[in-house]
């Protein structure tokens, strides 16, 4: 069974690859690279951006493991961000957003009887956390 | 004997009171581009052209996994992308055929029965090179490494100097390793460690192949690991599960297109965005806003093509029409234009466009630089709608 899973960090914390895109540090220990591409806003406003997300339908169990592993507390040894002390992964996770299927991580208890995927678990999860994204200018 | 096939049927049908109905199957979209054209061929249903990593690694998906590389099939003729890259010349000077084409660096060596035993004498960097010459900068290569790890902790690194690769374990029976890698010149390096970096003296891989091949086109891939849609299958169909959040898959290189340019999709949109777009730093598109949006500049930024939906024209009045037509429903749309302004299509890109996303399920595209024959073009949407289970009209 795949997973869908969503992170959220705030500006702050982000950085700027090589490549231009946006990324979050923790990287590889939560999603993959660490690119957060979609811009989000506070709630009823349009600007400015105060965070940015990522959404990752397909997420593999043995990922969702590693980061149920990481709230639990449990670093698994190879998992550590290149250039991160423990205490900067403790100090991440009270910042950032990682929802997976729904429940929120470190937040929720358990997962919903009625998983989200897609779309409608972005759009939730956002609305969650007081954030909406950063509306679309005109297409032409 | 297969390029016969198509004017034997037809003559069968002049002579007989018979129904040509092996057109699809005789037809491959890789004909159209005979004369070296511009463009591209996307076909999901074959899934060995799919990778799940970004630089070709993870191999070919499962039902469910995501999918980061999709190769550019207008080159491959009737061959599946395996089959394909197969039949391609062995560029790589180390086979495992014999004992020469590769050179040590601080590791000592033996070869035995098609193997390479490399031992590292000091730890951290220690590996053998294999140099490669006469790549085509901006091509694709897949690369092949059949090894296993002997002695040591389970960590070895790969390396080329002509591409980034994501570091990768050796695990101890033998395993293939493949990567697809985009060279940076004509000349490349591909390095095998013998140890993970913070290895020992003595740490030890054993090497059977390692093979390098060229798969030239206009490949897609996810602007990131995150970002990348999901393979789906469902009634015998396959496709791409795009989520309309982020998912895109880019073919940023993708040039040459000219004014004249045919597009044919074949897709489903579930959310108010039909967006395939060229690039993303390009203001070029084809899309359409929310649902209940009345502006009718519907089509590409670039050019005014004509449209087909399903195999006929079809000229909706705005922006409302066009995704209310297509929302929700398995389509082959075509875009002929004449007009298209090259410097639009710098490369080509389905999915995410800042803010605007495409969600919903891709079947494939053939995009090419000229105008489509009448049969050509029948051809191609006949294609797609096997591929989408679309109805022609």
């Amino acid at each position: 069974m795949s997973h869908s899973l969503i992170v959220i960090s705030p500006v702050s914390r982000l950085v700027t690859n090589d490549a231009g895109q946006i990324v979050e540090p923790l990287g590889a220990l939560i999603a993959g690279d660490g690119v957060l591409p979609t811009p989000l806003v506070a709630a009823g406003t349009t600007t400015p951006v105060t965070h940015y997300g990522c959404h990752a339908g397909g997420t593999s169990a043995a990922a969702v493991a590693r980061i149920e592993a990481v709230y639990a507390g449990q670093m698994p040894a190879d998992a550590l961000p290149e250039g991160l002390a423990l205490q900067d992964v403790a100090d991440a996770l009270s910042e950032i957003v990682v929802s997976i299927d729904g429940r929120i991580m470190g937040v929720d208890a358990e997962y919903p009887e009625e998983r989200l995927t897609g779309r409608a678990h972005f759009e939730a999860a956002i609305a969650r956390v007081g954030l909406e994204r950063e509306p679309a200018d005109e297409l032409i | 004997m297969r390029d016969l096939a198509v004017p034997l049927a037809r003559q069968l049908a002049r002579d007989l009171p018979i129904t040509i109905i092996d057109r699809v199957a005789a037809f491959v979209a890789s004909s159209l581009f005979a004369n070296n054209e511009g463009g591209a061929v996307y076909d999901i249903a074959d899934t060995t052209s799919l990778r799940v990593g970004r630089d070709g690694s993870g191999g070919v998906p499962n039902v469910g996994d995501p999918v980061r590389f999709v190769m550019d099939k207008r080159k491959m003729g009737r061959k599946t992308a395996a089959q394909f890259i197969a039949s391609q010349p062995e560029l790589s000077p180390f086979t495992g055929g014999a004992d020469t084409g590769y050179s040590n660096v601080g590791v000592s060596t033996s070869f035995t029965g098609g193997v390479l035993t490399v031992v590292a004498s000091s730890g951290a960097s220690d590996r053998i090179e294999i140099s490669l010459s006469d790549l085509t900068a901006g091509d694709h290569y897949s690369v092949i490494i059949r090894a296993r790890q002997t002695i040591g902790t389970a960590a070895r690194i790969q390396s080329w100097t002509w591409a980034t690769v994501t570091t990768t374990a050796f695990t101890s029976e033998f395993a293939d390793y493949e990567f697809i890698l985009p060279a940076t010149s004509t000349s490349g390096l591909i390095r095998i460690y013998a140890s993970n970096g913070t290895g020992s003296a003595g740490d030890t891989i054993e090497i059977s192949s390692v093979s390098v091949q060229s798969i030239p086109g206009n490949h897609l891939v996810a602007p990131s690991d995150a970002a990348r849609p999901v393979y789906q299958t469902s009634g015998g169909l396959h496709y791409l599960d795009f989520d309309s959040v982020d998912d895109a898959l880019e073919a940023v290189n993708l040039t040459g297109l000219s004014a004249t340019s045919s597009l044919v999709i074949a897709a489903r949109s579930n959310t108010g965005q039909y967006i395939f777009h060229a690039g993303s730093t390009s203001t070029t598109y084809i899309g359409v806003a929310s649902d209940g949006d009345t502006d009718t500049r519907i089509y590409f930024s670039a050019g005014s093509p004509s449209i087909r939906k399903n195999g006929a024209t079809w000229v909706p009045a705005n922006r409302d029409e066009f995704h209310d037509d297509l929302n929700g429903s398995d389509c082959v749309v075509t875009f002929e234009t004449t007009d298209l302004t090259n410097a639009g299509w710098q490369g080509f890109g389905i999915g995410n466009y800042t803010n605007y996303e495409f969600g919903g399920r891709w079947y494939g595209t053939v995009l090419i630089d000229r105008a489509l024959t009448a049969e050509e073009r029948t051809n191609v949407e006949t294609l797609l709608a096997t591929r989408s289970g679309a109805t022609l009209a």
